[in-house]
């Protein structure tokens, strides 16, 4: 009878400790790495994929991209970021920055907060991560992006981005 | 870091109840059955069998068990499990009633103290934030001294691009910078959308440092920007929750 009163006792502590462990694991990963070819053109060449990486195929035009992420985490600014990038020019850099935008009811205006921007160094076969910490705006009504520019192909060479990485926690 | 965990904690505090409430009635139901066991060993079984009443029977009492004491004790026996069995449908009920409640929590939709916030209080608090965080830049420039050599090297840097055919239709009305921080201001063609002015400015700045950048419906843009290596004054603008 103890016997029985005990186990039930037990058994729903131990769920009760189960489900707490897995909310808070549930919150604590709000991190996600998405693929170069999530970035969108919005000025400049026609981009060139592989393998989920974007890429500026043009020998003479940059390319101006804008890579969406998630703000699924309602409460919480960006924590840290970054953009992973090949860059293949010999003088020119791959660079970007990132973004948060929110549309302000109360002022009538757009308000940004941009990260500062980071640029490769040097070209070759190295993946390079372009990387900020902390940016303002949180909310469901912020979204943030990263904005790129990558240069044109160098004697058929390819630069490109390929993935980048968004942290709420 | 704020943990949004209280659907969580609020279910296993429910869970946890359900359990103590279950190991009680099961607790109360085999003590009474333990108790009825232990009447039932005094008789014995071949009482039991001759004596079983007919189903057809009315109901007897304690009271009107006569000279048949084991049918008095099978009957106290199956009172007790009528009443264990309506305990424990009022147990279910309670467990349907509870499961409601965490669906309203769950749901953002309970009635009760912690009604979650509104959509317009939380953009309202969320302005708030960004017009504090404003002042704050606004008064770290107002404070700090000025770097004259980077402040005209800054400010011959921004008339560059905004001579460039890039950053057509954009004007410089003011500009004040200090050590560590610049603040800008701007008049923008009215034909060119915020959203398009903004992605320009972003695209083809000629600073390289964090910025912020707030550009309303008449055209004006006021964007305030940190010196490679510092970062901009910032407040909390996490939403209330």
């Amino acid at each position: 009878m103890k016997q029985s009163f005990t186990l039930s006792l037990c058994s729903t502590a131990l769920i009760s400790a189960s489900i707490l462990v897995g909310a808070t694991a549930a919150v604590a990963g709000d991190a996600k790495t998405y693929p170069g070819s999530m970035c969108v053109r919005y000025s400049g060449s026609n981009p060139s994929y592989s393998g989920s990486m974007i890429g500026n195929p043009s020998s003479s035009q940059w390319l101006y991209l804008d890579c969406p992420a998630i703000n699924d985490s309602m409460s919480e600014q960006l924590h840290n970021s970054w953009v992973a990038v090949l860059d293949r020019h010999y003088s020119s850099d791959v660079h970007c920055s990132v973004h948060s935008r929110y549309w302000n009811n109360s002022t009538a205006a757009l308000n940004g907060w941009w990260g500062g921007n980071n640029y490769s160094a040097g070209s070759g076969n190295n993946l390079q991560k372009l990387s900020w910490g902390r940016l303002s705006g949180a909310g469901d009504s912020v979204h943030t992006y990263f904005s790129c520019a990558i240069p044109p192909a160098y004697s058929g060479h390819v630069s490109y981005i390929v993935n980048y990485h968004a942290n709420e926690d | 870091m704020k943990i949004n965990s209280r659907p969580a904690i609020v279910l296993s505090f429910l869970v946890l109840g359900i359990g103590i409430y279950a190991g009680s009635v099961w607790r109360d139901r085999n003590e009474r059955i333990t108790g009825s066991r232990k009447s039932m060993a005094l008789v014995a079984p071949s009482d039991v069998v001759a004596r079983l009443p007919d189903p057809s029977a009315p109901m007897l009492t304690s009271q009107n068990n006569g000279d048949d004491p084991g049918l008095a004790e099978r009957e106290l026996l199956r009172q007790e499990l009528t009443r264990v069995q309506n305990r424990l449908d009022e147990l279910i009920e309670f467990q349907a009633s509870l499961q409601v409640s965490v669906d309203d929590v769950l749901s953002g939709s309970g009635s009760d103290d912690s009604t979650p916030i509104s959509d317009y209080d939380q953009s309202q608090h969320f302005e708030d934030a960004i017009e504090q965080q404003q002042n704050a830049i606004d008064t770290r420039l107002y404070q700090e001294e000025v770097d004259q050599e980077w402040t005209l090297e800054t400010e011959r840097a921004l008339n560059g691009v905004l001579a460039s055919e890039a950053l057509q239709g954009f004007e410089l009305v003011s500009s004040s910078c200090g050590s560590t921080l610049c603040k800008v201001e701007l008049s923008i063609d009215p034909n060119i959308s915020p959203e398009v002015a903004m992605q320009k400015l972003s695209h083809h700045r000629s600073w390289d440092g964090p910025s912020f950048v707030k550009l309303d419906e008449n055209g004006l843009a006021q964007i305030y920007f940190s010196r490679e290596g510092h970062e901009l004054p910032t407040i909390d603008t996490d939403t209330a929750y």
